[in-house]
């Protein structure tokens, strides 16, 4: 085990790093012989419990540095709160006190001291957040002193063991020695870093490893969210001891353990994807169980099937903040289009000019019909339905082409990292999206998480697409994570997607008669035309022809439902290489062009 | 949610911790208390045995009774310090108790006690007692020790702040150990940047062993603080007292003029950016007078004429201190903080690899001391911020150690960014 407690006493003379006493425990006492247990908690409980925590210290910590999140202290508290933990139990004890007394503590440990009153003020926001002040000032100063009371408590607890070791240091160092200075892995090392923080809060790892094993473990799980294999990147004569070059007890079994119980923990529990864990998984990798949808939509895609406005609000904050990388790369273009993650393979930027390029040319075009059709729709829609459109068409657009650079790296992916991916289900995938409809290629965005995870054989992925080509459309397939519609067009949803285009047509202008006007279809089919010919007459476009095949097939028939199911953005999923075509004409009829700058500034 | 609740929730947090069991701290009872030998502003020291070992330590209780900010961080910062700090030559912390306050009824809140292994004496009270003769291989190797110690504390990172001769303790083994980490404090080292460095608060040193950047109202300063500290130390070895006792910040910066020689840009190209310099350097009685002569080598050389216990010493040492010693000395008291050496040059100067080569320990100076010099007398040590008091009996090093009275107790924030 890699966190024996003989270590304390084999390294550094009588210590090991800078830890007095014995704190880590191994796997068997947590499940097993806590106080908690001891008092009757089951391991769930506890571990729930202790990561309500976790979470409270980033909470707590977030609004004490004032969103910036201080690494080092919440790291520092969340293992006072274990240590303190395995020696009390949890019973009849309030988590969230001890945690707001460890943040006090580590507060001062760290040099940078919070004030008693602000951290019990955020301790009763959140305890109580109905009640916005104190009743009395006689409830203060007994909160207080429950703090302080708990503070004095922990220092008892740990015995003043406050030298508390992080694993950020470690992680930067193992890769450091890994890389030999070449540095090519900045952005993973990036992910491993930051993530080190948030990993100590949401599992116990604080006190079963020490900070060298921590650091191991999230440099492979950070390798893992980049599809790196450590193996492959790891010099030739460190390759059986990378992950024991600075805790020697560390095994393979442990580094794989850790990082299962990482993803396990991280795909069955949304709630814990607090700060870096959010934007961790870039490829979706991981299938996240649970109500809530996978994280990667939830950064872009969320928007139209958020409920609540802070959601919105939010989401929409995180989608600018990746707007602005996008931006400073070289493309000044407003547009919400343009709104993609920073992508992580080198040879996507090149494309990416490329692609604006197409896409300012294609906007213009669209712009100015967009233009002759505001004119003509304002006056006949009714305005209540604008407000909710108006968001999920902005995010749907910025979304689809997020999507679209996932996209267009997969294909890459299977040659450079990641030889597990068969390339057949990469062919069976382009064939499904060119034939069948919109509709089955939306549920390739669930495949694809099933995919990247376990290996999948040719005839599973016909059966599956089959599968599904029999499910009737009408209850969208579960997996799909389908995020409620938002109440303006709820009937969208529910539509027969995998209808051909003109059965869809049908459909469409049978269900919402007041919303399509007839006139406006043949100027769709000019937009439509003249798009596909633009991407003819681009032959420079640096595609692989398997590729630009799919886009313009896939382009064809995807687009009538884009421009009439906008909340469905897992619709444009597998809209390859150029940017999801500016389909929006139609869907921005309630606006007028001002608005819709304005949306691209802030989405 | 009512008063009641949040106070029967108190109530409730201190019966269970109060039935818990603690497996990693000691409580104080483990200690026999035997006398009291210190108060200060940071709370009272007792002499106290180990009843297990047997083992004599220093208790030094942490006063939390003014603190509205729960454990003091002063407190906590020389915890975390001395934990990280295990040389030879630093004090050592062996752990830390906790004893239940249940003295008055009106916080019923837990006591906690810094164990330090018991040192016998202070350099202080050693060299205020004539008695003792020092010869220069003694001197040799308790500045070696001295700077061995002091070089380790910056290596880790961290400002001493207080030293001073009363701070050195010596053990019966002879060995030397800097203590007092009251006003220490973790300092940034940031190289060729050219982000500000960090302000600290000036109000730190005892008076007497403050550098001249120091009491000109620099907030940038460093390591080289302390070298000044141990200049003034070094000194004090011969003189066998303070070699400048101000009573107010400018005359001690007068006696530093006097002794060193004038602060002017000559010497030190940036003074003129001290905080203090135009303020008072325009003054009509200056506590900057210009022109004065550097006569550190002399009046060294003078002093030690006076010491009467030349009739045992060594032949170089009756002619002063020799080349090598004045050299460093003079390196020690630069007026210019950058040009004062590192304590890592200082550990490596020729003069400790000269004969007489320093020794392990100076047990054997120690063996010359008679062992029962233990008089306390409660409150001497806590009014004794501004020096030590001229009796020639040597004085329990612990009551020295609390004299931090530069700052008051509980004022923590002393950076400010």
């Amino acid at each position: 085990m890699s966190s024996s407690n003989k270590l304390i006493a084999e390294m550094n003379g009588t210590r090991y790093g800078s830890m007095i006493h014995p704190w880590l425990t191994k796997k068997d006492f947590m499940i097993n012989r806590t106080p908690s247990r001891r008092d009757g908690m089951s391991y769930e409980e506890e571990m729930r419990r202790r990561q309500t925590g976790g979470l409270f210290i980033y909470e707590i910590m977030l609004t004490l540095s004032h969103g910036k999140g201080e690494h080092g202290m919440s790291g520092v508290a969340i293992t006072l709160l274990h240590r303190f933990f395995n020696v009390h139990s949890l019973r009849h004890i309030d988590v969230r006190d001890v945690a707001a007394a460890c943040v006090f503590l580590a507060g001062k440990n760290e040099d940078s001291p919070k004030k008693l009153k602000y951290v019990v003020n955020q301790l009763w926001q959140m305890k109580f957040p109905h009640m916005k002040q104190f009743p009395s000032e006689q409830v203060f100063i007994d909160q207080c002193n429950v703090v302080t009371f708990l503070e004095e408590m922990v220092l008892k607890t740990i015995a003043f063991d406050i030298n508390i070791d992080l694993p950020h240091q470690a992680v930067l160092k193992l890769m450091r020695d890994i890389e030999k200075g070449r540095n090519v892995y900045k952005e993973m090392v990036k992910t491993a870093y930051y993530m080190a923080s948030d990993v100590l809060l949401i599992t116990d790892w604080s006190v079963r490893y020490s900070c060298a094993a921590i650091a191991v473990a999230c440099i492979n799980i950070a390798a893992f969210f980049h599809n790196i294999n450590m193996d492959d990147i790891v010099p030739l004569e460190m390759a059986e001891r990378w992950y024991k070059l600075q805790d020697t007890t560390m095994t393979r079994g442990d580094v794989n353990s850790m990082t299962d119980e990482f993803i396990d923990l991280f795909s069955r529990n949304p709630h814990l994807h607090i700060g870096s864990l959010k934007k961790i998984d870039q490829y979706g990798k991981v299938k996240i169980q649970g109500a809530s949808p996978p994280p990667q939509v939830s950064s872009s895609t969320l928007a139209p099937s958020g409920s609540s406005s802070s959601n919105l609000k939010k989401i929409d904050l995180e989608a600018y903040k990746g707007r602005q990388k996008t931006a400073s790369t070289g493309s000044n273009d407003p547009t919400p289009s343009t709104s993609s993650r920073p992508s992580f393979l080198p040879d996507v930027k090149n494309q990416r000019v490329v692609e604006e390029g197409l896409m300012m040319e294609q906007r213009r075009h669209a712009e100015y019909q967009r233009q002759q059709q505001q004119q003509q729709y304002r006056s006949s829609q009714p305005a209540p339905s604008s407000t909710g459109s108006y968001r999920s068409t902005g995010s749907s657009g910025s979304s689809s082409s997020s999507r679209h650079h996932q996209n267009l790296k997969r294909p890459i992916q299977p040659e450079s990292h990641n030889s597990k991916k068969p390339r057949p289900s990469d062919y069976s995938i382009a064939f499904r999206a060119q034939t069948s409809t919109t509709h089955s290629t939306t549920t390739t965005d669930g495949y694809f998480c099933e995919t990247t995870r376990t290996t999948t054989t040719t005839s599973e992925i016909s059966e599956y697409a089959r599968e599904f080509s029999q499910v009737a459309p009408p209850p969208p397939p579960p997996q799909l994570t389908a995020p409620p519609a938002p109440p303006p067009i709820p009937s969208l949803m529910s539509l027969p997607v995998s209808e051909p285009e003109s059965a869809y047509k049908r459909m469409f202008m049978k269900q919402q008669p007041d919303r399509f006007v007839s006139s406006r279809r043949p100027s769709l089919k000019t937009a439509l035309a003249s798009r596909s010919s633009e991407y003819r007459a681009h032959p420079q476009q640096p595609l692989p022809p398997q590729q630009q095949n799919l886009m313009i097939s896939s382009t064809q028939q995807i687009s009538p439902p884009d421009e009439s199911s906008p909340p469905n953005s897992t619709a444009t999923m597998l809209l390859p290489p150029p940017p999801p075509p500016p389909i929006l004409p139609p869907l921005h009829h309630h606006h007028h062009r001002g608005d819709e700058i304005e949306e691209g500034e802030l989405v | 949610m009512s008063d009641v609740d949040i106070k029967q929730t108190l109530l409730n947090y201190q019966k269970i911790m109060d039935q818990s069991s603690y497996p990693y701290i000691n409580d104080v009872s483990a200690y026999e208390k035997l006398s009291k030998i210190g108060q200060g502003t940071f709370g009272e020291v007792f002499k106290a045995r180990c009843k297990s070992t047997g083992r004599m330590v220093a208790l030094k209780k942490i006063l939390m009774e003014n603190e509205k900010e729960g454990f003091p961080i002063t407190a906590l910062r020389e915890v975390k310090m001395l934990e990280q700090l295990k040389h030879q030559n630093i004090t050592d912390l062996i752990e830390v108790c906790s004893a239940k306050g249940s003295s008055s009824n009106t916080k019923d809140r837990t006591t906690f006690y810094l164990v330090f292994a018991f040192c016998e004496h202070d350099l202080a009270g050693l060299l205020s007692n004539q008695k003792v003769r020092m010869q220069l291989v003694h001197v040799k190797t308790m500045m070696k020790h001295l700077i061995t110690g002091l070089n380790k504390l910056h290596r880790s990172r961290i400002l001493h702040r207080d030293m001073k001769a009363a701070n050195v303790l010596i053990s019966k083994e002879g060995v030397l150990k800097l203590a007092d980490f009251g006003l220490a404090r973790p300092f940034v080292q940031r190289e060729n940047s050219a982000a500000p460095r960090p302000l600290y608060t000036n109000r730190v040193v005892t008076l007497w062993y403050r550098p001249p950047e120091l009491l000109l109202g620099d907030r940038q300063y460093g390591t080289k603080i302390d070298v000044w500290g141990a200049g003034c130390i070094m000194a004090e070895m011969w003189t066998r007292q303070p070699i400048m006792q101000g009573d107010t910040e400018q005359r001690q910066l007068q006696l530093i003029s006097g002794l060193c020689g004038s602060i002017c840009p000559q010497v030190w190209p940036n003074c003129v950016n001290m905080p203090l310099w135009g303020a008072m350097i325009a003054e009509p009685n200056t506590a900057l007078p210009q022109r004065k002569p550097r006569v550190l080598r002399d009046r060294m050389n003078k002093i030690i004429k006076y010491d009467p216990s030349d009739a045992k010493l060594p032949a170089s040492f009756q002619h002063g201190p020799d080349e090598e010693a004045m050299c460093l000395l003079e390196h020690l008291l630069s007026i210019d903080p950058d040009k004062r050496p590192t304590a890592d040059e200082a550990e490596d100067d020729i003069w400790f690899f000269k004969e007489p080569f320093p020794r392990e320990n100076v047990g054997d100076l120690m063996e010359t001391i008679p062992n029962s010099q233990f008089e306390y007398t409660v409150g001497k040590g806590a009014h004794a911020g501004r020096g030590r008091h001229h009796n020639n009996q040597p004085r329990p090093h612990q009551q020295q150690r609390q004299q931090s009275n530069a700052i008051p107790a509980g004022q923590y924030r002393d950076t400010i960014f």
